[in-house]
Order: structure tokens, then sequence, then C-alpha cells
């Protein structure tokens, strides 16, 4: 069925949930899509379920997000729950699979608020079962009350990689009572002096460069082995993980484990616009596309703003005050506010925007991966998990003359599964663009096309389109 | 590999035609993770095993046959009573 | 300034397979293509090698394809001798669909309509099809939904991974000695007294010979060198499923599985200029003929859909054609760049290279169009 509605809301992460909240307090007609059964987005996944013991083992910062999930659900919001969406179209229809039928909304103006997916780093026996991320293990935490068993992993938990996210689930495992084994602390060296210029300014930020010193010394303090310098880490076994190996200097050590969790920080999870035709620029301190926006989170197509980690990453806190301000130019453009009442709300929540986002340059310049990370994989590592192409076979298509990843994934097949070149987009990317010895942002990315979640041809065939 | 902090509420499901009690609005793959199963899938290429990876929809990694239908991504299902799961073995089996 | 005997522009497929041939022929040949991003047939190809019902109007064009049918399985063979990429050619025969006695009708006098044009045996090695009623057709390929009335059949159609023949070609060229110049996006055409200058970025490359495979591009590229080529932009739009076990070995007009096990399915006829975006109605109306095909795909899910423009001549058939003005330019367009490959790496280099072939490439020069315009 073909429906409408002014304002459509992808996304029920703290981006989302804030826009659609503030455009329904002044009046807007709003529809929130997400594809989980509950809101708060991944970081505040099963917010609404936490109880107190629970939100003691995930902090402080996971708690901010009862109260964003609680404003709204009074809302006026409409609130489309367990829906994927998987296609946009410039003339805003949006393609909506619910419980098995598909369904087509009309909107006037429409937010992308899809947030952030780790960074894929592919490494060799990182398809192994028992090699997963980081992130996955938080999502596990939260929803399901699961942490790594260690009766069942010899050795206990490996955590690997860089990023913040990495020592806050090594510190809820901590409160929930788990052994870790080791932490590879993979973040460059050149990292730190990298970012030392930048942390003054991440010093008057709100409280984040205490929050990681503290989380580092609580660490410490329980004695889990935080190994710094570490490279080349790569998990061996035969039908599951048994062991990881990594460099520290010129040596290889090895740790028996059935369980590694990786993380090497985060993305935008940019394909929904992608697929939209939103232009998007190569962020060279972010390592990663992201969507080119205005001050509102407009884009290029008309009536269509991002919102959130989606449009850059930039946090969770950062991504309510976008959702508000987008909130304010959808509210404006559908004729409910004018310009100066929208400025004049916008203006506070620019400041408090502007305050929570001075952090960014120092995490940015500590923990974001060298490219060399992303292109340096040995020729026989799978690159696109789907497909099980290696970093040989796309430097070897890259040989004949391809001069970018869409002739490659013709050649190779690499993106052609069903993530749909979500894990390996960067890293085929980076990989080519080090083959032909140019820049990533010259080689380009996977052009995305819809549909972006999996529809049955059943369902399409019976789309309600003219 | 997991363990659960508390028990709490239990539905039970068959897995490949065993039954099991897995928690009460759990994911499907975290039932399996649970269950320490080992792998999910083997993959359609070169029938290697998988098992979730990123648990948040991206990665596609723990496609299951869930209630007869194949390929569905099993961190985006919520396990129901009686509910039928499967590891896929390779492409789907769909037949004509 | 890089110089070479002949220069081909454009690498899609067309450009590749006259490219290979003339390498083949001991000819010093460099291609000049675009780079990633490009309007590129050759990535959004269906992939058929398909003989039956082509060439109404013009009996040479019946000739040519069913020729081309002819010499693919060799040239699989030799492509896969030389790279070891096998691009799963498949002569299994291929099948069009219908869903309603007129539509039945109407393909019987279609195909009987060509096999009465017919050239003669020399020329023509024949037009042989069979129409199949629901029963026939059901021995043939299990699982066909009730609306479906019988089809057409015929023995020497066949498919391909399109994508692999295009790279065991780019592969066989370069081994051959051949120039693949990406990033060479031709800007300018200059005859000169021995030949031509390529204009290219700040660059320029010389040749004896050029020949044009632009696709679409050959519109623009055509009056550089004294010729107007009537070819068009056509959006295709094209869905794709994820692996199934296989189901169908042959494929249909419309739908094919591929050696991975995914089904591909198409495809749309739109004029809309240079857009190649796919649409909700396009692709609403392939899944429809999909699953109204073969019932049991409504639960297979969708991985993948993307559009492309087909270089279509004005009146559907290929054009190869020699410049009046410069006798060592030559124009190359077709739709068919998949079942015409091997043609092309034969014949129509051969032509290129000042052979005798047969059948012969006469009838498919621009002149018909003037004789047209005359009219």
């Amino acid at each position: 069925m073909s429906e409408r509605c002014a304002l459509a809301v992808i996304g029920g992460g703290p981006a989302g949930l804030a826009t659609a909240t503030t455009a329904a307090e002044l009046g807007v007609q709003v529809e929130l899509f997400d594809e989980q059964s509950a809101p708060g987005g991944q970081i505040y996944r099963a917010i609404e379920n936490a109880d107190t013991e629970h939100q003691a083992i995930l902090g402080q910062d996971y708690a901010r997000g009862a109260a964003l999930a609680q404003s709204f659900r009074a809302s006026a919001a409409g609130y489309r729950s367990d829906s994927d969406v998987w296609a946009v179209t410039p003339e805003r229809q949006i393609g909506v699979i619910s419980f098995g039928s598909a369904d087509i909304v009309d909107a006037q103006f429409i937010v992308i608020a899809t947030g952030s997916m780790e960074r894929a780093l592919p490494f060799p026996g990182w398809t192994l079962p028992g090699v997963m991320t980081a992130g996955a293990g938080q999502v596990l935490l939260k929803q399901e009350g699961m942490v790594p068993d260690d009766t069942l992993i010899g050795g206990g938990v490996v955590l690997a990689g860089s990023g913040p996210l990495l020592l806050l689930v090594a510190s809820q495992y901590l409160h929930a009572g788990v052994a870790i084994q080791a932490l590879l602390d993979m973040t460059p060296r050149a990292g730190y002096l990298q970012a030392l210029p930048h942390l003054p300014l991440a010093l008057i930020a709100d409280g984040y460069i205490g929050k990681g010193r503290a989380l580092k010394a609580e660490l410490r303090r329980a004695d889990v082995p935080i190994i710094s310098g570490v490279t080349n880490i790569s998990a061996n076994g035969d039908d599951r993980i048994t062991s990881v190996e990594y460099d520290i200097g010129s040596q290889r050590q090895t740790l028996d484990t059935g369980l590694l969790m990786v993380h090497f920080g985060v993305v935008p999870n940019g394909h929904l616009a992608a697929a939209l035709g939103v232009e998007e620029i190569w962020d060279r301190r972010q390592l990663c596309w992201r969507p080119s926006t205005d001050a509102w989170g407009g884009t290029n197509i008309d009536g269509v703003a991002i919102a959130g980690d989606c449009g850059g990453i930039a946090g969770a806190r950062a991504a309510e005050y976008s959702g508000r301000l987008a909130a304010f130019q959808a509210a404006c453009s559908l004729g409910l506010i004018d310009a100066e009442e929208r400025d004049r709300l916008a203006a506070p929540v620019r400041q408090a925007l502007k305050r929570d986002i001075r952090v960014r340059p120092f995490l940015e310049a500590l923990f974001t991966p060298p490219a060399s990370l992303m292109d340096n994989a040995v020729d026989d590592t799978v690159i696109c998990r789907c497909e099980e192409v290696t970093a040989g076979r796309l430097r070897e298509a890259v040989s004949l003359g391809c001069q970018g990843p869409n002739q490659v994934k013709a050649f190779t097949r690499a993106g052609m599964g069903p993530c749909q070149g979500r894990q390996c987009g960067a890293a085929v990317s980076h990989i080519v663009a080090a083959a032909r010895g140019v820049e990533v942002e010259l080689v380009g990315r996977f052009r995305v096309r819809p549909p972006v979640k999996p529809i049955t041809l059943g369902a399409l065939a019976t789309l309600d389109v003219d | 590999m997991f363990k659960r902090l508390r028990e709490g509420p239990t539905v039970t499901v068959t897995i490949d035609d065993v039954e099991a009690a897995v928690p009460e609005g759990a994911s499907v793959a975290a039932a399996i993770l649970l269950k320490n199963l080992g792998h999910c899938r083997t993959t359609p290429v070169s029938g290697e095993p998988r098992a979730p990876y990123c648990m948040m929809g991206v990665c596609f990694e723990c496609l299951m046959e869930i209630d007869g239908e194949d390929n569905r991504q099993a961190c985006l299902v919520t396990v129901e009573e009686g509910m039928k799961i499967r590891r896929q073995e390779g492409a789907s089996g769909l037949k004509p | 300034m890089r110089a070479y005997d002949s220069v081909v522009v454009g690498g899609g497929l067309v450009g590749m397979a006259v490219a290979y041939g003339l390498a083949k022929r001991g000819i010093n040949v460099a291609v000049a293509d675009e780079g990633d991003a490009a309007f590129r047939a050759a990535r959004g190809n269906f992939a058929l090698v398909w003989v039956h019902g082509k060439g109404g109007g013009l009996p040479r064009y019946a000739s040519w394809t069913r020729t081309s049918a002819d010499l693919w399985p060799a040239f699989a063979d030799e492509l896969k001798d030389r790279t070891a990429i096998d691009a799963a050619y498949s002569k299994r025969g291929a099948v069009h669909i219908c869903f309603s006695d007129d539509e039945m009708a109407e393909q019987q006098a279609k195909l009987e309509q060509v096999a009465a044009e017919a050239e003669p045996s020399n020329l023509n090695p024949g037009v042989e099809f069979e129409m199949l009623d629901r029963p026939a057709l059901d021995k043939l390929m299990p699982g066909l939904g009730p609306d479906v009335v019988g089809a057409s059949f015929s023995a020497v159609d066949g498919h391909v991974n399109s994508l692999m023949l295009h790279e065991a070609l780019l592969k066989s060229f370069q081994d051959l000695g051949g120039h693949y110049l990406p990033n060479h996006r031709v800007l300018d055409i200059n005859p000169k007294a021995d030949g031509f200058a390529l204009k290219v970025g700040d660059d320029e490359i010389g040749c004896n010979c050029v020949v044009l495979a632009g696709g679409i591009a050959n519109a623009w590229l055509g009056p550089m060198i004294g010729m107007a080529v009537p070819v068009k932009p056509l959006r295709g739009q094209i869905l794709v499923t994820e692996r199934l076990n296989p189901v169908f070995e042959i494929p249909t007009s419309l739908m094919r599985q591929t050696g991975e096990g995914t089904v591909m399915l198409g495809d749309t006829r739109e004029d809309v200029g240079l857009d190649e975006g796919t649409t909700l109605q396009g692709l609403r109306k392939i899944a429809a003929n999909g699953v109204r095909t073969f019932p049991f795909l409504a639960r297979a899910r969708l991985v993948r859909s993307w559009a492309a423009l087909r270089p279509m001549p004005q009146d559907t058939f290929s054009i190869y054609s020699r410049s009046r003005d410069y006798p060592n330019a030559f124009v190359v367009n077709c739709h068919s760049g998949v079942t015409l490959a091997a043609i092309h790496a034969e014949h129509l280099a051969g032509w290129i290279a000042g052979e005798d072939v047969v059948p012969g490439v006469e009838p498919f020069s621009l002149d018909r169009f003037d004789v047209q315009a005359a009219t």
C-alpha cells in the first residue's frame, strides 16, 4: 500500500530519535522507520529493557539513551519498528519491508540517520568462526546480557585493534567479571604524536579525555595485559579460531584463544544514502567517505538530509544535536516554522554541538588507522568475505588495467555478495589505490544501488508503484 | 563461547531439528552463539564455515534458514516459541 | 608521440573483441579506454548468446548472428586456453516464453519471417527453431507458472559470463602484446597525411588506422572522421538474486541462472538519455515477469540491481563502416556485444585488417542510412 507522510526519519539511534521527537514537538507529522524492534540504535540498543544492574555494567553514557527513548515514545511521532528500508528514490519514495510485506511511503522530507558501522579491516583468518567485532560483543551484552564464557574459550577472550570502543568493551567485560586474556593495542605509535597537538582542544570538550584515561587506568588496575605496538595480527584455526598471532617489534607472538574481538574504529553506515545518489566526499582524517552536507544536514538531493554519524563520525551526543538541527530545517521546509524561528531554535544546539565535537580531531589523529593498514593485506588474505575474493586477485585485476573498484568488482566479484560491499568496499578501494600508486579518493568507491536490504522477488513484484 | 550474565525466561526452538531452550527476546544469531554451535552457515563459494560477525545487520555472515525461509539475517530476527532454525548450507535450496 | 598501427577507441566487449582479433593477426594495437567511471554497457550486459528471432528486415544480420553463435564454442575454448579463465559458456539452447496463444502465434510468425528471408546456406548456416507447447516445455524446464502457454526454442542459443569474457579478452589481448590504455578518453581525432592523431588529455597518440568502438560515444566521435553514426542510448535494468542451487539450465530471453547460481532477470528498454539509474517501476516490472514465469522464485532474494545503456543503432542492426573520407578509419557499433564477440574477433577484425570475410559486412555499412534519408 502506498502511504504518505510529511517527514520520514530512517534510523532509530540518537540522531533519528532526536530528529523525530523534535520535529513532532514542532507539529510535523513524522514517521520513524527502524530495523530494530525497539528504539536506541546500536549505541543505546535495548535501552528500554536495561535495569540498574545492567546499566551499571554498561556505564553512564549508555544510560543517557533512556531519556531519549522515553521522550520519543511520549511524542506524537509515528514509529515503525522492524522495518527495513531497502530503497529511497530522489522523488522521495521510500521502499520499506516490514514483517515480510513491502510498502511504498511517499515523504515530503526525509532525514537519513543510519548511524555508523565498524570499519572492516581484513587480516588473515578474519572469516573464522570465533572472530567477531568488539561492537558485536557489545550488542550481545546490551541485548542479550551475554558475555564470553571463559570455560569455553581456551585462555580467555582477546581484544585487538584500536579506538575508544575497544577500551569501553574491555571495561564493560571487566565489570561483568569476564577474564580478558589480552588487549592488543594496534594504535600506531605515530598516532599518539599526531594526536598531541589536538589535546588542548580535546581537553575542553565535554569530559571525553578524562573518561578515556579512566578506562585505561581501570584496565591496568585490573591487570588486564595491554600490549601496545601490535601489528600484523592473524587468526589461526581450521573450522574455528584456536589462536591469534601478532608482531611486536620484530617478534611473532601467539596467544591461544577461541574468541578474538577486533575493532578499528567506526565509519558512516552510508549505504542507503549512497544508493540514493547523495554526493560524498573523502574524509582524509576519518579515512572514509561521507555525505557532503550543509549546516542543516541537507544534501544534493532536494528534501533529503543526513543526521548523526552516517554524515561523518562525531559520536552519540553530536548525533542528537545534528538530529535536532535537521528537524528544525524539516519543520521550516514544511512550513511549520519560519527561517527566523528555525535559526533561533538552532543557536543553542549549534553551541552545544561545537563544544561536543572539540574532541574529534584528537580522537581522529590518535585512532584512525594509517592507510597502509587498509592496503597491505598479503595476497592470500580474503578481502571480500561474501565472494571470498583475495587481495592477490584484486591486485591481479589492477595489473590487467582496472582503474577503480567498479571494474575490479566486475572482474573479481568482490562486492557482489549479500553484504553488497559494505564490508570490503573500503579495503577494495585502498588496495586498488595502492596497487596503482594513487590516492584512494582518486579511485573512488563501489557504486551502490538499491536494494540496500534484501527483498524477495515476490515482494518486489507486488510493489505499489505506477 | 558465550554465557548469560543472569538466567531469564526462555523459549523453545529447534536448531537443525534439535530442541533448544534459548533466551526470550534474543536474536537467532545470539542463540546460536550461546549454544556454542560453532558456525551458522557454510559459504556457497567454498563451503567454509562462518559465524555471526557484526551482530548489527551489515556483514550478512549470519544467514540461516528460519521457519523454512533461506538466507535470513539471524542477527535481525528475534527467537520465537517453536521457531525452526537451520544452518544455511551453501546456496539457497529453493526448489521449483 | 606514442604511435601504433591501430588504435581501437573503447575497451568494452566490442572494442576488446576487435582489438584481440587484430592483435592475433600480428598488428600492433592499442585500446584507448576510459577509467572506472564510464558508461559501460560491458558491465551491465545480460550475457545471452542469442540468435533466434534476430535479423528480421536485414537478412545478413541473421546470417552474421548465426555464424557468430557457431564460432562461439571454439572461441570460448581458445580464450580459456590462453587465459585459464572459464567464462562459463553454455550452449544448451534457449527459450522465449509466451504467456498467451496470441504471443505464441506472434513469435512463430516473427521466426518464420526471419526464416523466409534467410540468405542461402553458403552465407547463413541455418535458421532453426521449434515452437514448444506447454507439455514439451515442462520437460525442458520444470517449475513454470500457470500463465505460461509455451515458448519458442532454439538449440544454437546459449549464455556466458560476460564479465569473465571481458576479462579473458583483456588478458588475451595484452598477452599478445596489445597495449591497453585506461584513462585515455579520446577528446579529438585529427586526420593526418599518414594516419591519425588522437587527443587524450594533454597528450596525443598516433596511429595508421583507427577503429571507433566507443558505444554511445561513437555518435560524437564519428563526425571527427567524417561519419554520422545514428546510435542512441537505450536503458536496460537488470536484477540478480542470491545464489541458488541449480534450478534451471536453459536461459529464457529474460532470465538465466549463472554459473555461480545467481538468477539474472531482465530487462527494460527505456529511452531516457544518459540516465543510468534504476527505478522502482522498472525493478517491479522485471520481478513481476520473473515470478510469473517461475512462481517459486517469489521467495528468492534480490541481491543487486543495475542499469546500463545499450548503444542502440537507429535500426537496431550492427554498424560496421569504413569512412569514405579516411579509408583507414572504421566505425563499429552494435547492441549484442556478447553474441557477436566471436565473429567480431574473427571476421570483423579480419575485414578491418583487409581480409575477405564470408558473410561479408557490406550490408552493415552506414550507407544504408543515407538510402533511408534519400527515400
